[in-house]
């Protein structure tokens, strides 16, 4: 995506003016944020104006992973189908594959498990693999007893050092109304 | 009643050239957090309203400060990043060196009259209210 007309008007009168001099126009400066944190910002916004865009087919590969929403064996063949177009995904397919089969060592069904990308903040699940949700097929309406999925992004923001992270949670009150024997 | 008119807008220092769009906001509240240690504040009496907005638009590294008056003035003051506040014309918000996010308006709202449907009336406060109509001109 090309920078908005705003933006590339910043980039332009920060180039011909210099970046102090557009600051001392716009007003007192205030607050904590200092120049330099914005003289970085505007580095990070070159660089990114001078990214050339990715292929077409590549986005649109992206935009059907960050949309794939289907039980695992489904997901999982939907993603091979992709490395067609993207074969640096492979990898992650052959060990999306190789969680199925460990789920089914486990005696678990992996055609019960829904699976989607994760729908929190943005930042955070940009490299989220995937999380996985065992709801109940009777109570659509519930949401699922336990999710989880991979934080890898989310904890290296929080400062750890890249590491594969696992989460998970389980819902305790659907579980204590499950085992008593209904939902209220 | 077409007076009165207050928008709660986000507004940020003018010396953010940078900041534009709620996305800017988003990109510069990560990037403050890990160059200062601590969440991006933004200081507002309208917690419920700007946590809800906020999320919807995706900005989430962030940290609301609740302030009860003089909300424009904790940015001067150092206890905030930025503020979320009610403002008309948007004068005094610029008085204290802030603007205006464009796509930052989490509510608009004018002076609005209310009457009870159910409550008794009797001729004086029948007439008080005719009084108070007409001055108002609804």
């Amino acid at each position: 995506v090309p920078p908005s007309p705003d933006r590339a008007a910043l980039l332009d009168r920060v180039a011909a003016e210099g970046l102090d001099a557009v600051i001392d126009a716009a007003g007192v400066e205030t607050g904590l944020r200092t120049r330099a944190d914005i003289a970085s910002r505007i580095g990070t916004l070159r660089a990114d104006a001078e990214t050339p865009p990715i292929a077409g087919a590549e986005a649109d590969v992206l935009g059907a992973i960050l949309s794939l929403k289907a039980d695992l064996p489904d997901a999982c063949e939907r993603l091979r189908d992709m490395t067609v177009d993207m074969p640096g995904l492979t990898k992650a397919v052959d060990r999306f594959a190789a969680r199925m089969d460990a789920l089914r060592d486990a005696g678990l069904d992996p055609a019960t498990c829904p699976s989607r990308r994760a729908s929190g903040a943005p930042r955070w699940n940009t490299t989220t693999a995937s999380s996985s949700a065992s709801s109940r097929p009777s109570r659509p309406d519930l949401p699922p007893v336990a999710t989880g999925g991979r934080y890898d992004a989310l904890t290296a923001i929080l400062g750890a050092e890249p590491i594969p992270a696992v989460g998970g949670v389980i819902r305790p009150e659907l579980v204590r109304d499950l085992r008593a024997g209904g939902t209220p | 009643m077409g007076f009165g008119h207050a928008d709660l807008v986000i507004a940020v220092p003018v010396g953010w050239v940078d900041v534009m769009s709620l996305d800017d906001l988003d990109a510069v509240a990560a990037e403050f957090r890990a160059r200062h240690g601590h969440r991006l504040r933004i200081a507002t009496k309208y917690h419920r309203l700007v946590r809800e907005f906020l999320r919807d638009a995706g900005v989430a590294d962030y940290r609301l400060v609740d302030s009860q008056g003089a909300t424009e003035a904790t940015v001067a003051h150092g206890t905030a990043e930025a503020v979320a506040d009610i403002t008309s014309t948007g004068e005094t918000l610029r008085a204290n060196h802030l603007k205006v996010l464009p796509d930052a308006l989490i509510l608009r709202s004018e002076a609005t009259l209310w009457r009870s449907r159910r409550a008794e009336v009797d001729d004086a406060e029948m007439a008080a209210l005719a009084a108070l109509r007409q001055t108002l001109g609804v």
